[in-house]
């Protein structure tokens, strides 16, 4: 049985564990779209949680909290993929899943855009913050990652 | 429900994943919590020290000196504001970009700048914002003093400024 961890509120109410059993699957998923690799998405979240730990103001709403770890998480991504210089062996990489393939050869913005949007429901207005976008850009960008993934697919799309 | 969600569904953190990570958390919250014990203790030893030394030198002995109640004067605060920050980049900037949010600095590596860039400190022994070594604009001959959590890729990426001044030529 490993330790609930409790850090007297400071995470809108949650104990630690209840803040990784709720965002991890979330974190993860953001870190691939940049990685491409579940390895990386895991290093990165875990860097994720240990800042999370450290910082130092306290939430007093989850959603506050949410939007803080995703934008960690796109910063770590980056920080990340800038540092590594993992994007030359991503390319290299050849999923199982065919949707896999082809959703690495969007663009990083199409990717995120689309998983903010179309997968976890955020507003345009919303992704527009996470990512200091213009409200336009979001939509032209979401918009074309839909068409090239659909376009990629013959029938009945995949969007 | 169409394919993207479903691949997206199968992206998951690994159940061994979140315990591992539990216990680092665990480990390192300890770990933090017995440094700030020893801090703690090292200064209650130096105060005692410091307070020691005081009555045992004859020149203040000679004076008449009240009873002194150590107790009471002796009160450590864990959470005073004491901080500092850690900088890792440094340097005089040689070059700037046409959009003025990268910079090279006199070391030939180049600094970017995005919005997630912290400008200043805000600790709780920092000046105020205006007050600090800040200029609005990155020129060239600016000393740069920063933190990046990368300082050894190609790019790097300014995770705070801490002072960007010209010291012959201020802008505030």
């Amino acid at each position: 049985m490993k330790e609930v961890i409790s850090l007297d509120n400071k995470f809108a109410g949650k104990t630690i564990h209840s803040v990784v059993e709720t965002y991890s699957d979330l974190l993860i998923r953001i870190a691939f779209q940049y990685t491409g690799s579940t390895t990386d998405a895991e290093y990165i979240v875990k860097e994720v949680y240990k800042k999370l730990m450290k910082y130092r103001k306290a939430f007093t709403h989850s959603n506050d909290m949410k939007v803080w770890l995703i934008r960690q998480a796109i910063k770590g991504s980056k920080l990340y993929m800038r540092s590594k210089n993992k994007n030359e062996l991503r390319c290299l990489k050849l999923y199982e899943d065919d949707l896999l393939n082809k959703l690495f050869r969007l663009e990083e913005d199409e990717r995120i855009i689309l998983f903010l949007h179309d997968y976890e429901g955020f507003t345009i207005e919303q992704v527009k913050a996470m990512l200091f976008k213009r409200g336009a850009q979001v939509i032209t960008i979401l918009e074309s990652g839909r068409s090239k993934l659909n376009a990629s697919f013959d029938k009945e799309g995949v969007i | 429900m169409n394919k993207y969600i479903q691949t997206m569904n199968k992206i998951k953190a690994s159940q061994t994943f979140k315990d591992d990570l539990l216990e680092e958390l665990g480990k390192e919250r300890r770990y933090d919590m017995n440094n700030m014990k020893k801090i703690v203790i090292g200064i209650a030893a130096c105060a005692v020290l410091a307070v020691g030394a005081i009555g045992f030198n004859p020149a203040t002995k000679a004076q008449v000196m009240p009873e002194i109640d150590l107790t009471e004067r002796i009160t450590i605060d864990p959470n005073a504001p004491s901080a500092c920050v850690a900088v890792n980049l440094e340097g005089t900037i040689v070059e700037v970009s046409d959009d003025g949010l990268s910079f090279k600095l006199d070391s030939g590596k180049w600094v970017d700048i995005d919005d997630d860039t912290e400008y200043g400190t805000t600790l709780p022994t920092s000046a105020a914002i205006e007050d600090q070594y800040l200029e609005p604009t990155f020129r060239v001959g600016n000393m740069i003093a920063g933190f990046t959590e990368d300082e050894n890729a190609s790019r790097i990426l300014a995770y705070a400024i801490y002072t960007n001044w010209n010291w012959d030529d201020p802008i505030r």
